[in-house]
């Protein structure tokens, strides 16, 4: 490996022990309360002392966001593809989404509420709408950037446009799924995570939420870094899905 | 197949006296935008013979690409018909093949499998093009415009020339009895575009078949062209045509010689005063 290639891989390693290294050494220094900001090392012991219910509750949120997140993704590409496919559900569908899609989704949480209880429920549904929007847009996008030419000289040929679509329409829509998949992923975290922090009675929001009620920051924190770590692996895998699935669409 | 479009060539001779491969007559085209409709052609007549290459030559916006559109079907003349084997078109008769200025190859096919598509839709498919069958005559066409090591890669490993070559050959793939060409060198620097000159000439002698060729580059025109037909500014019509009565194949260093650069003289005289034509 070249010696540029190495520095590329450690730079975001380095970037994070800094970061890390500053915040630990600067609460050290500047003697910040354990219950304002918690150092990295506190953090840790926390997490290590509450590691089963921390694992229990990551668990819990992660498989909610899992479920919201695979049915935003039917729901998001099959509106994608008839929004993409046809023009006319694209002008009767689409000021419809867009308002709905510009509503705060914690707003919706209270109500879902009250149609389904307390739980798990309003946690997949909440993360569910807000990660389809991305991958409707992405869908409908990809399908419309089929270029002009292409599609005479099929259609020239007495191509369907049910041909068009799958020969043509549909894979040159891949990359963008794929790159609204990642992005959208994390949305859906989002999603579940808001709405077990509102009401839930499980799952690492939930937990962040009860930990704060009794003062124990560094079990908040706990929370925020499991959060990221798990934020992290869900990008990191679809980025990985993108990379493989897709390769003709990079240089 | 392929020796079916191949006695279509010796017996062209024959049939230029006989009826024309398409036939334009009296046509008009009007296209409706959302504001205003636009007259792209008008009282245009012109004809194809079999096995000729006719270039058709003039200003950019004249409705040289509507030609072709009307040709191929994709799009029925307003008024005066265009006639295929002397039989109204109506809709896509799927005997064309088309190539563009931009390659556009999907890309996520390698370059075997970007030949095939035309294969893979529309008439071919329900008539049953097998598969063996359709990759020998690619690997055959790939040979011919030497992109034989390029089969397996994908078009964002290929140079725009490259691309441009397997863009042709796909218009050929499924035998079309039409080649029709809208300014598929326009995008290519000078000295790809006479290598590709060169690679036409050739896929014409190997096919047989009859093509249209776009253009505003004279030169070109002139170099590869049976017959080079001049049209008018918008709305346009077919205002001057020229023989070429050069053999077959050509060399570039024919551009340079008098009986040459007399030919493409004239047909600029005929595109910059079209008015003077008219009357």
């Amino acid at each position: 490996m070249s010696r540029s290639r190495r520095r590329e891989r450690l730079a975001p390693l380095i970037t994070i022990l800094a970061f890390f290294a500053l915040w630990e050494f600067g609460t050290r220094l500047l003697d910040v309360p354990v219950f304002i900001l918690p150092k990295p090392t506190d953090i840790v012991a926390s997490m290590q002392r509450w590691w089963s219910p921390l694992q229990m509750h990551a668990l819990h949120t992660l498989m909610t966001t899992v479920a919201g997140f695979a049915i935003s993704i039917v729901l998001g590409s099959v509106l994608g593809l008839v929004v993409g496919y046809s023009k006319t559900a694209h002008q009767a569908l689409y000021p419809l989404l867009i308002g709905f899609n510009s509503v705060p989704k914690v707003a919706l949480v209270p109500i879902l509420i009250i149609w389904f209880g307390l739980g798990t429920i309003p946690a997949i549904i909440t993360a569910c709408l807000i990660s389809f929007f991305p991958i409707l847009v992405n869908v409908a996008t990809g399908l419309a950037t089929v270029p002009q030419e292409l599609e005479d000289v099929l259609r020239s040929l007495g191509a369907r446009k049910s041909e068009l679509f799958i020969k043509v329409g549909l894979p040159s829509s891949m990359p963008y799924f794929f790159a609204s998949l990642k992005v959208s992923v994390t949305l859906a975290f989002v999603g579940s995570i808001i709405s077990e922090t509102v009401a839930s009675n499980r799952g690492i929001g939930y937990l962040m939420i009860a930990a704060s009620g009794r003062f124990d920051v560094p079990l908040v924190f706990a929370g925020l870094f499991v959060i990221a770590v798990m934020g992290i692996l869900l990008y990191e895998g679809f980025a990985f899905l993108e990379r493989k699935l897709t390769a003709w669409a990079y240089r | 197949m392929f020796f079916m479009t191949a006695s279509t060539t010796e017996t062209a001779g024959e049939r230029v006296q006989g009826v024309p491969l398409a036939e334009f007559r009296d046509v008009s085209l009007r296209y409706d935008g959302s504001s205003e409709s636009t007259l792209a052609l008008e009282h245009l007549d012109l004809d194809v013979h079999p096995g000729e290459l006719l270039a058709v030559v003039g200003m950019s916006g004249c409705g040289k690409s509507s030609l072709l559109k009307l040709i191929s079907g994709l799009v029925l003349p307003t008024s005066g018909s265009v006639k295929i084997h002397g039989k109204s078109v109506t809709r896509p008769l799927g005997i064309v093949g088309m190539a563009f200025q931009k390659a556009s190859l999907l890309p996520w096919r390698t370059t075997l499998q970007n030949l095939l598509l035309p294969t893979e839709v529309g008439s071919a498919r329900r008539n049953g093009t097998r598969n063996g069958e359709a990759v020998a005559r690619a690997r055959d066409l790939l040979a011919t415009v030497g992109l034989t090591e390029a089969e397996n890669k994908l078009p964002k490993e290929l140079s725009g020339g490259m691309q441009q070559r397997v863009s042709l050959c796909r218009a050929v793939i499924h035998q079309p009895e039409l080649l029709l060409l809208d300014e598929p060198f326009g995008a290519l620097d000078a000295f790809t575009r006479e290598e590709l000159w060169g690679v036409l000439q050739r896929l014409r002698e190997e096919t047989g078949c009859t093509v249209v060729l776009i253009t505003h580059d004279l030169t070109e025109a002139v170099f590869l062209a049976d017959r080079v037909a001049v049209m008018s500014p918008r709305p346009g019509r077919i205002v001057y045509e020229a023989a070429v009565p050069f053999a077959r194949p050509r060399h570039l260093d024919q551009r340079y010689q008098t009986d040459f650069t007399a030919i493409t003289a004239d047909l600029r005289h005929h595109i910059s005063q079209p008015q003077e034509v008219l009357s």
